[in-house]
């Protein structure tokens, strides 16, 4: 966007998933139920959002969906390790959309090693790359008991819907 | 074998951008770092020093004829540790650009194709696109507490302009909710394109460029016609 | 009785800003030269780094004691340096540091602000209530963060006043209420001194430590059993967080597998760290041994490296003895560090020789953490007059510390005679005053001074006073606090409440201004003492005053002059040097000309410097320089050294001279390996160095297509396994001037382990910027050379490709390093010994790098072992500096605690000889009986336990005073 339309930044403004979820918890348009997700909960950085992003852009998005989980979840915690020297899920680059799946898999022992190590029952991402291949992962080496959701999808069923 | 290096006119180690180090590729110390950490390596010959060094050597021709730039996440974490800022994921992708489009395993090239072509990765024509979300959005609508949900395609001077990843469109229409909950909630002013919907950019992943440039300017293109206010970067 | 010495005692002193090693070294040099020194240190106790580190590479010890003073003895206290520094010419103020330098050089003002210590160490005992009182706990610094301690603490375990850390200080009141000596005062917290008539300052140090909490990589601060590299030194220790058992933090459990991780903040270009922290694979080293042995055959010790730097002499057979002792060498850098498991122990992924990927578990990793990137000294360090001994500050080991230590006082005697052409550091020492030997022989008469800070309770004096009138000596009790201008008494026994080393190094003062021999002087430290403690300290130093006679004074005659042997670079700055110092020199040299391997130097400011210091060599009225000349014999003692020399190879000659240099250099080796002689462009390194530096050379006309270079020729493999320390520095050095003159030219070099220590890493940086390729071989799988056809190819294998490697040349260079010169029995002639590849062992390769075995007889440059050429300009300063040290004097006045001979009763056995650890014992065949050398002599004992006839004896404590002393405490 930068490359090509250098001048979009100043015509229109850009939101994040991440800025719009703050957004919309810090000014009140949302309120959400931290009982909601009583689970053991994983955070995982997308390479993209965090580590990329801090690369490419000057900006790591690690905390705000930190401070989102915050809100959302009884009990979370971190891989180890995390934010900038995250595992990749190893479903990243693409990887998905080809036909090399056992090196995609292989490559995911490391993420499973961690959700293990956390004794997490809920892994958390902002990622449909990462989504996709956790799930494939978790299948993959017979993990049983956990479950994997978007970032979103958290705040969508912790909602606190007045009707 | 290796020999002295032959002469290459526009050679991958030169082309593949600087970063995130502004390092040359020839800075490698070839120490290990970025094998060490990758979790790939060993892996059908992957070895992220390997790939820099034949690089280096100009022998990225053994490089683009494999699998191995395709077996790559792109994920960075070998340069995250690199003691040089070496630019190997560049690297990676400007070997990926390097393969001829019909040599592009799997659908990612497919896709690049059917976005330029259709305005979306599956080639799904419009009115099945539209369709298929009104459907979803009616279940939803059908929950007591999203009574008067309701989906406003191409609206005019809307707040937030919402993009899909094709995937939710295709194969796993129950994830298109939870968006629509939190703005419905929010009462967020949002709208979705009717074409040219696709949120998500393969480009990226094939070495690309020019198809990247394309989608960019179809959002861009979104945002002026319908003067929106806000564009949501894609998830 | 001689004149009071008016000049010497307003004489301007020399400010040291720093005393780790370099700045105690600088500070014992100026002192033992003669001039007054104020050591100025940051920290609140002296010693740097090094008092953390307990073992010292090579032999595992500490020895930092090595450093102190071997003459004139007296003038010092004889103690572990990590307690503190003694000398009656130093001053030392701690906890200080230097703000501002004004004036100009020889008269320079120094502002110092120095944070008060808290404690009043006169009042203080050392008993710790106020410790145990403080409310505040933080890291321990000392113990690198392992251990934790008060705000009042002892900055290092052997010190016993504590001091106050104002930072952390919450100023409750606890310690001074807890405080049964009022000895606490907690305002004011820091005071500024301006330093008056300082000469010159000598800056030292600057490099600091990088900190690996800066980098989540490897999780130091978050993952407890990763420690940095001086943490472990600390797990080692005696004195360390676990009392030297091997244990880990996380839960104290006994550690068996440990991984070192090299290039911690080192070699990283993403921190701007350009640069190799040079002692880091040695320290690695040294602590995988030493754990080796500490835990036993269990071990598993592995350090993961990129190149494994043993460029010193002596180090990469030191690398074998590690390997043949079972630490697991990996070359491979390590990405990060995780935790392995739900547990404290910790995973590392790492490619083995084969390029696979490793999963290794380990209970402990240790970060070999280099040093701090873009340190800048203090703004005061510019002014002029203001010496700083490394402009870019570096790591450095304790050799090339006290090297660059002796080099920068060379410097700073060159500067003060020029400022002060009076004060000629050659000159003895007078002593103010020296009270007749009548007086001396005279029924002894102990005078008991009590000093004001032993003065008050809790002894009861008049208790005191009586005991001592029962006793059957003559004794006069006086309050003094400072040496009285007259004496109604011949012995005197100071009383005080500061520590014992602390009240030792009173003694010299005292017997100056008394003028009292130093063997009538004692002191006794009252500190904690009640009446009766006191009681039993003094009454036997009184007795033994009293028993005390004069110890025989066998003053000898020192000649005058210095012999240098070699007139290459270092033999001629050596020379020169002690020459500028108005000593007279000879200077021998094998060839016919000066300059010896000037021509090997590429650095032109150095060619230059080196051509320069040869003219002054020639025109300087006190040197004589013998070309063609070697020498036939030389015998004598330190101080009196008689050596034949023939010269022009007809005639003979005599040099009677009290110092020797050796300086006998080095060549660079031949190899018949590699086509070497096959191919006219298959060439030593050297010369393609110098043909690259010849403009109109064939390389320079035409360029190559291909040049390759094969580095570690013959070297660290038997029968010379040394590194030569400057080859792969002359590679790159070459390589990039073929590149700037060729930029199309293909260079590949062939190496084992890239020696760019330090600063030179920027080189290896800029080969490779410049497209150079590297590929490392390994020597059992060493590159073959093949001509055919006039043409060079060379087959070898690429490691990291895994595959064989074939490359044409044009030019092949061989990096053949150097080799010392032969010299028939330079060990024989000159007493000193050898290592196994023919270079000059020093006395002790850390703590007296310039000195040989022999006292009196000096080696610097090649003949020491390889270097650099500037290293060896300042070795060859450091050796002029130690030589002039013994030069400066007239006589030689042996020390208080030194052997004497009792001739009527030696029989000649040598048992002496044999025994004496410091070459102090000879044969003196003229009077017929084994001689001291009072120069080398340290007081140890040796011979005199081993002599059968009781011939000889130890000036000093006698056996009758120990056993009165024994008695006492028993």
């Amino acid at each position: 966007m930068q490359q090509w339309y250098p001048d979009f930044f100043d015509r229109f403004g850009t939101l994040t998933v991440f800025d719009l979820l703050e957004d919309y918890l810090a000014s009140g348009r949302i309120k959400v139920d931290k009982t909601a997700h009583p689970q053991r909960a994983l955070y995982h950085d997308p390479c993209n959002y965090g580590r990329k992003s801090r690369e490419l852009f000057g900006r790591g998005y690690f905390d705000q969906p930190r401070r989102v989980m915050d809100q959302c979840l009884a009990e979370w915690t971190d891989s180890q390790p995390s934010r900038g020297n995250q595992y990749c899920c190893g479903g990243g680059g693409g990887t998905l959309l080809t036909p090399f799946k056992a090196p995609r898999i292989h490559y995911g022992r490391r993420k499973i090693d961690q959700i293990k190590q956390a004794r997490a029952e809920l892994v958390v991402v902002p990622c449909h790359s990462c989504h996709g291949q956790i799930k494939a992962l978790l299948a993959a080496y017979e993990v049983k008991g956990v479950e994997v959701k978007y970032l979103w999808e958290v705040v969508a069923d912790a909602l606190i819907v007045e009707s | 074998m290796a020999t002295n290096p032959p002469v290459n006119e526009d050679p991958v180690k030169t082309a593949a951008p600087r970063r995130p180090g502004n390092q040359a590729p020839e800075m490698c110390l070839a120490c290990g770092t970025c094998a060490a950490g990758c979790p790939l390596t060993g892996q059908d010959g992957f070895d992220p020093r390997k790939i820099v060094r034949l690089v280096l050597l100009e022998r990225e021709q053994e490089l683009i004829a494999s699998d191995l730039p395709w077996l790559c996440t792109l994920c960075g974490k070998c340069e995250y540790a690199c003691p040089m800022g070496i630019n190997i994921v560049n690297i990676v992708r400007t070997l990926r650009g390097r393969v001829a489009r019909d040599k592009v395993p799997g659908m990612i090239h497919k896709g690049v194709a059917l976005c330029r072509q259709t305005g979306n990765n599956l080639g799904l024509p419009a009115e099945d696109f539209e369709f298929i979300i009104t459907d979803v959005a009616e279940e939803l609508a059908a929950e007591e507490e999203f009574a008067d949900f309701k989906i406003a395609f191409d609206k005019p001077e809307a707040n937030l302009l919402h993009t899909l990843h094709n995937k939710l469109v295709n194969t796993q229409n129950e994830d298109l909710v939870h968006w629509w909950k939190i703005f419905h909630v929010a009462g967020e002013d949002f709208t979705i394109p009717r074409e040219n919907w696709e949120g998500v950019n393969w480009g990226l992943f094939s070495g690309d460029d020019e198809a990247m440039q394309l989608s960019v300017g179809r959002i861009v293109t979104h945002m002026e016609q319908l003067e929106i206010q806000n564009l949501m970067y894609p998830e | 009785m001689s004149t009071p010495n008016a000049t010497a005692a307003q004489s301007p002193a020399i400010a040291v800003a720093g005393a780790g090693i370099t700045g105690i070294h600088s500070a014992l040099a100026l002192a033992e030269l003669g001039y007054r020194v104020k050591l100025i240190q940051q920290a609140p106790a002296v010693g740097g780094l090094l008092t953390q580190l307990d073992h010292q590479f090579p032999n595992n010890h500490c020895g930092m004691c090595r450093m102190l003073p071997l003459l004139d003895r007296d003038d010092g206290v004889q103690t572990c340096l990590r307690r503190g520094i003694y000398h009656d010419r130093i001053e030392l103020l701690t906890a200080a540091r230097i703000e501002a330098v004004a004036g100009s050089p020889g008269r320079l003002c120094v502002t110092v602000r120095q944070t008060a210590p808290g404690v009043q160490p006169e009042r203080c005992d050392g008993c710790g209530a106020c410790e145990a009182a403080c409310p505040v706990s933080g890291p321990d610094d000392f113990n690198a963060g392992l251990t934790r301690r008060k705000a009042i603490y002892k900055p290092v375990p052997h010190q016993t006043v504590r001091v106050i850390d104002w930072q952390a200080c919450t100023a409750c009141g606890a310690c001074a209420e807890a405080c049964p000596r009022d000895a606490i005062q907690l305002e004011p917290q820091a005071h500024t001194i301006d330093l008056k008539n300082i000469a010159l300052v000598v800056q030292t140090g600057g490099a600091r430590l990088y900190d690996p909490g800066t980098t989540d990589l490897y999780g130091y601060g978050s993952l407890p059993n990763v420690v940095s590299a001086l943490a472990f030194e600390r797990i080692l220790s005696s004195s360390g967080p676990y009392q030297g058992r091997l244990l880990r933090p996380s839960d104290r459990k006994a550690v068996q597998k440990i991984a070192w991780i090299q290039c911690v903040g080192s070699r990283n270009l993403t921190i701007g760290a350009d640069h190799c922290a040079r002692i880091c694979c040695m320290v690695a080293l040294k602590e995988a041994l030493l754990a080796q042995r500490k835990i036993g055959p269990d071990t598993s010790a592995t350090i993961f490296y990129m190149d494994l730097r043993t460029f010193g002499r002596d180090y990469q057979r030191y690398r074998d003895r590690v390997e043949a002792a079972g630490v697991r060498l990996v070359r491979c850098r390590v990405h990060s560090l995780q935790p392995a498991g739900a547990g404290d122990d910790l995973m590392l992924s790492y490619l083995d020789a084969d390029g696979n990927l490793q999963d290794e578990v380990f209970d402990l990793v240790v970060l070999s953490t280099g040093m701090q990137p873009e340190q800048h000294h203090a703004d005061w360090t510019t002014h002029e007059g203001v010496l700083v001994v490394d402009k870019h500050p570096e790591l450095k080991d304790a050799a090339d510390s006290v090297i660059a230590a002796g080099a920068t006082v060379a410097r700073a005697v060159k500067r003060l005679r020029d400022l002060h052409p009076q004060s000629l550091p050659h000159q003895p020492i007078e002593k103010i005053k020296e009270i007749p030997e009548d007086v001396l022989k005279q029924r002894p008469v102990v005078c008991l001074a009590v000093m004001p800070s032993a003065a008050g309770a809790p002894i009861d004096w008049d208790t005191i006073a009586n005991r001592l009138g029962s006793l059957p000596f003559n004794i006069v009790m006086e309050q003094l606090e400072s040496p009285p201008d007259s004496l109604a008494a011949n012995r005197l026994l100071l009383a005080g409440s500061q520590t014992p080393a602390a009240m030792s190094a009173l003694i010299g003062p005292w017997a100056d201004t008394t003028g009292l021999p130093r063997a009538f002087l004692e002191t006794v430290s009252l500190d904690g003492a009640t009446t009766e403690n006191a009681w039993q300290r003094l009454g036997p130093a009184i007795h033994r005053l009293h028993q005390r006679s004069q110890p025989a004074q066998h003053r000898q005659a020192m000649y005058d002059g210095a012999l240098v042997i070699g007139g290459g670079p270092a033999g001629l700055t050596a020379a020169l040097t002690l020459a500028t110092n108005g000593i007279a020199t000879t200077l021998v040299e094998k060839s016919d000309r000066l300059g010896g391997r000037t021509d090997q130097i590429r650095d032109l400011r150095l060619r230059d410097r080196i051509a320069r210091t040869a003219d002054a060599v020639r025109n300087h009225p006190a040197l004589t320089v013998h070309l063609n000349s070697d020498v036939i014999h030389c015998r004598g003692p330190a101080g009196r050294f008689i050596t034949q020399l023939r010269v022009g190879r007809k005639t003979q000659c005599a040099v009677f001279h009290g110092a020797t240099i050796l300086a006998t250099g080095g060549h660079p080796a031949l190899t018949e390996n590699y086509g070497a002689g096959r191919h006219e462009r298959i060439v030593p390194l050297h010369e393609l160095t110098a043909a690259v530096d010849a403009p109109d050379s064939q390389i320079n006309r035409q360029a190559p297509q291909h040049v390759v270079m094969i580095q570690c020729v013959d070297s660290r493999e038997e029968p010379n396994n040394f590194c030569s320390r400057i080859c792969c520095i002359k590679a790159l050095n070459t390589a990039l001037k073929i590149k700037q003159r060729h930029p199309a030219t293909d260079i590949t070099v062939l190496y084992r382990d890239l020696m760019t220590y330090g600063r030179h890493e920027a080189l290896y940086t800029e080969a490779r910027r410049r497209a150079v390729r590297f590929i490392p071989y390994d020597p059992a799988r060493k590159p073959q050379v093949i001509v055919d056809d006039h043409a060079i190819t060379i087959k070898g294998y690429d490691p990291l490709l895994a595959e064989p490697v074939s490359l044409t040349a044009d030019w092949l260079s061989l990096a053949t390093g150097v080799r010392p010169n032969p010299v028939d029995s330079l060990d024989a002639l000159f007493g000193v010994t050898m290592t196994a590849d023919g270079f000059v062992r020093e006395a002790d390769s850390k703590w007296r790098p310039v000195d040989t075995g022999r006292e009196g007889v000096f080696v610097c440059g090649l003949a020491r072992g390889p270097a650099r050429a500037g290293d060896t300009l300042r070795q060859a300063d450091a050796a002029a500096m130690r030589a002039l040290r013994l030069l400066r004097r007239k006589t030689l006045q042996p020390s208080t605690a030194t052997a004497r001979l009792r001739p009527a009763l030696c029989s000649l056995c040598a048992s002496c000889v044999a025994a004496c650890p410091h070459q102090a014992r000879y044969l003196d065949a003229e009077n017929r009986h084994m001689a001291v050398d009072a120069a080398a002599c340290q007081g140890c004992g040796a011979c005199v336990a081993a002599c059968p006839n009781n011939a000889t004896v130890l000036d000093g404590p006698t056996a009758t005073d120990i056993m009165a002393d024994l008695e006492t405490a028993l």
